[in-house]
């Protein structure tokens, strides 16, 4: 692979490039979909292939291809060339990457059961019977369940001297109760984050016992009562406050966007580069790090597309916002020497381009647990599960559903209610958290397919945190007929 | 890299050939893209993307396995038709699962492929942006944008004697002009033929809306009357299809559920003047007539004045009901009305004029309702006349609402929707009491 890589480097230097790279990538897929008593999908997918960067007169070129082959290679790391040379006729200021280290290295998933060597009959045969238990419950009209398994195999060289091997593996599973009653539909999935760990998360669940709770509480929900509007408290669970932090913090504090680079599809940001260390976020109980090292995050690695080694990083310190996510090409827009290692791709044939690590939310100092959270709230909603999402284009006004949503009266867990969604402005919002939960209730969630760029890419990354409260937040009803 | 019509039909003959007595079914689809992307009016990317991808599909009886490698050797080949009958091997027997089609007989459409947007080059490409840039700079504004120009082909063929072979290119432009004080402005096309985008008209109605979207006074949060711009419906009419199929209808999960395992097709849901159909041999928005596992695609009414139509149905269901199957929408056709936009503006007393949407998601299916953002010009209406710019909004609402409420629609025209990123061929709609939830800080 070494010569591959070195061919198409010695071509774009030759052929007049001040830097290049080039990934060499085989993904594997396999993914297994049941629908009540019956499964309806089951494949696997192969996509092999490399791309070439190369900087000319100060501008980006890329050019990709599916043909591994050393002819190919040599025309698509001059065809890159080419491309850099027609970019630079608009250069408004050449490219400069901030400085790293070479490195030869090699990093794998540090997985113990690697999924695409389990039996496809077993896979098949839990989504059976995942859907199965579902089906018992009376009141459940449809039951759904897949299994994904990923596997991103990745050769990073560069014409700073690395040359980086990586094999990264990941497990989503997930499983859906919809249950029809009166005239309404409502859904519960069961909550399992997917993460970067091989068979052993699926072994690692009682799916029966988590499938027939998903089921029954999907029953109750459907005979729910409707809740809102209103100002209220609200606890929301890890695995719904980790879109709430993708959305409303992560895409936030990228500094392509800052720049106006995304400004054309994704957006922009209200945290423009003049708001470093000077922004209220939230409240002083908020502590946000960007961390690729994070053990079994989605977005964790050894090196970025960049090749820049992993690393951690704060975001947000006790409220106020103290550090952008950033690439080699961005680190010099904010004055900084070294880069924050957030460059993806999520192809061979993909332009990398800053990208989330794993940005989470830190556990609260004192000891406190869920139980004594809940127990200290008057009148509230408890969040669990992602629902309905959405936020503007500089991530101001964002609103969020639940999976499964429940009423907190005098301390206990009352009712569940459903159509409901939290609606605030960041700050706002952040500014109203006045309690995380102590860390042996932070969990490890993440999104598995988060949307920028054109073309479109699709990146994971985790987003972990310990039950959390804010209080009197907005609350909009999503019920009504037609 | 496109390869030869002949070339690959006989590639896929010669796979199902060597695979005598296997229910097989073979595609191969390829695409060259090339893109540009621009930002702080300077490219930002530029690159070339070529794939190719093998479909293998494996059926026995009520079982199937799929594999999909993206190399065509001959080792690889034969290692993804293995693999695609070792997981029909172990899939367990699907009772849904139709049969393979035979041969189909497809509608002529107009053509989707031209040579002038597969040979369009880098190069073009920059010429066109530099043009986009100077605009920008000529009105002190911050441009941003992605031109896309790609063509490919999609092939196949299975052992019962179905094949095709389609051809297809495709630009897509998008530019969006901010200004320093508040103003922002987008427009976006799409077109088989890359001479068709009007590079500089798409430019110039961005500028002249960055420009004018300056300055935004607030206006509350509220129920409004509002003028949808066509790329704004086009979402909306999207995000109604999406919904549109009949067994999420029947099993009680869709705002198209009536009691007992019934539907509302045959009902007037929406407004009389709300006609809405597919037609993939339709000349402004043409489509690929294939609908389900390579069912033919012909017109389609969905909506008749207010009255629906159709629904989606597939293959298993269509059987299970009694029906014939109705395949995914393959482009959108909205009729409209006479009028000019100027008009819709004309007519209002007091509204809101929206340019497009950002960022729908479905809120609760069994209403239809959906909550999104205005974004890139958002107008007060006053006295039959666009007053001033206001503030962006956040709207939780009904799409069946939204076309329940239409008072008036202009001609309709090709546009992509700002939230789908896809065409459809739509008019602009005055709707009444559009419910704007919360107010944006966006510009």
């Amino acid at each position: 692979m070494k010569d591959l890589a070195e061919l198409a480097l010695d071509t774009a230097k030759s052929k007049g490039a001040s830097y290049a790279d080039i990934r060499i990538c085989r993904y594997r897929n396999q993914y297994i979909f049941g629908r009540d008593r019956r499964i309806e999908t089951v494949a696997d997918t192969e996509d092999i292939g490399f791309g070439v960067r190369a900087i000319v007169n100060g501008a980006w070129g890329f050019a990709s291809s599916y043909l591994l082959e050393k002819e190919e290679i040599q025309r698509i790391a001059a065809l890159a060339v080419d491309v850099a040379r027609a970019s630079s006729r608009l250069l408004k200021q050449p490219v400069e990457l901030a400085s790293e280290p070479a490195y030869q290295d090699h990093w794998q998933s540090p997985i113990q059961k690697n999924p695409f060597k389990i039996p496809v009959e077993k896979k098949i045969d839990l989504v059976l019977r995942i859907n199965e238990e579902m089906l018992k419950v009376n009141g459940i009209k449809v039951a759904m369940s897949y299994l994904i398994f990923n596997e991103m195999w990745k050769y990073f060289a560069s014409t700073d001297g690395s040359f980086i091997e990586q094999d990264l593996i990941y497990t989503y599973p997930q499983s859906t109760a919809v249950a029809v009653a009166a005239g309404d539909s409502q859904t519960r999935t069961i909550q399992v984050a997917p993460e970067q760990k091989g068979y052993e998360l699926i072994e690692s669940i009682d799916w029966v016992e988590r499938a027939r709770k998903a089921a029954e509480e999907a029953v109750q929900k459907v005979k729910a009562k409707q809740a809102g509007p209103g100002k209220m408290d609200i606890i929301v669970m890890p695995s719904q406050l980790c879109l709430t932090i993708h959305e409303s913090i992560g895409h936030a504090t990228e500094l392509d966007r800052a720049l106006g680079w995304e400004a054309d599809y994704a957006g922009t940001t209200f945290v423009t580069p003049d708001k470093l260390r000077k922004l209220k976020y939230g409240s002083a109980l908020m502590n946000i790090v960007g961390d690729k090292v994070l053990p079994n995050a989605l977005g964790t690695a050894a090196y970025d597309d960049d090749g820049v080694k992993a690393r951690t990083f704060d975001i947000i310190k006790e409220g106020i916002f103290v550090g952008y996510q950033t690439t080699r090409e961005l680190a010099r827009f904010i004055n900084e020497k070294e880069s924050k290692a957030c460059a993806f791709a999520d192809s061979w044939s993909s332009f990398p381009m800053q990208r989330m690590p794993n940005i989470w939310l830190k556990p609260g100092d004192k000891p406190l647990s869920l139980d004594q959270l809940i127990s200290d709230t008057k009148q509230g909603l408890l969040f669990d599960g992602m629902g309905s999402f959405s936020i503007d284009h500089q991530r101001y006004n964002f609103q969020f559903g639940g999976d499964a949503v429940w009423e907190i009266k005098n301390g206990k867990v009352g009712e569940m209610v459903k159509n409901v969604a939290y609606q605030s402005k960041t700050t706002d919002f952040w500014g109203s958290l006045d309690a995380v939960c102590s860390k042996e209730y932070w969990e490890n969630w993440g999104v598995f397919g988060c949307g920028k760029g054109e073309p479109p890419q699709s990146a994971r990354m985790g987003h972990g945190s310990a039950p959390a409260r804010f209080r009197q937040v907005n609350i909009v009803s999503a019920g009504g007929k037609l | 890299m496109i390869l030869d019509e002949k070339e690959v039909m006989g590639l896929l003959q010669n796979i199902i050939s060597e695979n005598p007595g296997k229910a097989i079914g073979i595609g191969v689809s390829g695409r060259e893209n090339g893109s540009t992307r621009f930002a702080n009016n300077a490219i930002t990317t530029n690159g070339v993307y070529n794939r190719l991808d093998l479909y293998v599909d494996v059926t026995k009886g009520k079982k199937r396995g799929i594999a999909v490698v993206n190399e065509l050797n001959k080792e690889k080949i034969k290692e993804a038709v293995a693999r695609a009958d070792a997981l029909a091997d172990v899939a367990p027997e699907n009772p849904e699962l139709m049969p393979p089609l035979g041969p189909q007989k497809y509608p002529k459409v107009p053509t989707l492929y031209y040579r002038s947007t597969a040979e369009f080059s880098p190069e073009k490409r920059v010429d066109s942006i530099v043009s986009v840039i100077d605009k920008a700079k000529k009105e002190n504004l911050t441009s941003a944008g992605f031109f896309e120009t790609s063509s490919g082909f999609s092939a196949f063929m299975n052992s019962k004697g179905l094949s095709y072979h389609l051809l297809s290119s495709r630009s897509y432009f998008n530019n969006t002009f901010r200004s320093g004080e508040g103003g922002s402005g987008w427009t976006s096309a799409e077109e088989e033929d890359v001479d068709r985008v009007e590079v500089a008209n798409l430019a110039d109605s961005a500028v002249r809306k960055a420009i004018d979207s300056r300055n935004p006074k607030p206006l509350p949060a509220g129920k409004y009357t509002v003028i949808l711009e066509p790329a704004a419906v086009a979402d909306m009419v999207w995000f109604l299809l999406y919904n549109f199929t009949a067994r999420e209808a029947d099993e009680g999960r869709s705002f198209l559920s009536l009691p007992e395992g019934k539907n509302r097709l045959g009902e007037m849901l929406v407004s009389a003047k709300v006609t809405i159909s597919s037609d993939p041999a339709f000349a402004q928005i043409p489509a690929f007539p294939l609908g389900e596992d390579g069912l033919p695609q012909e017109k389609t009414i969905w909506i008749e004045k207010g009255v629906i139509k159709n629904l989606i149905y597939t293959r298993f269901w269509a059987e299970k009901m009694g029906k014939a199957p109705v395949s995914f929408p393959a482009n959108v056709i909205m009729e409209g009305e006479s009028n000019k936009l100027e008009d819709l503006v004309r007519s209002t007393e007091k509204g809101v004029l929206v340019s497009r949407f950002w960022y729908i998601r479905d809120l609760n299916p069994m209403i239809l309702l959906l909550t999104g953002l205005t974004r890139d010009g958002t107008f007060l209406i006053e006295k039959g006349k666009v007053s001033h710019p206001v503030n962006n909004f956040r709207f939780n609402e009904s799409a069946v609402n939204v076309l329940k409420n239409v008072e008036m629609m202009s001609q309709p025209k090709r546009v992509v929707g700002g939230e789908t990123g896809t065409s459809a061929f739509v008019p602009a709609l005055k709707v009444k009491e559009f419910n704007f939830s919360s107010v944006s800080d966006a510009v």
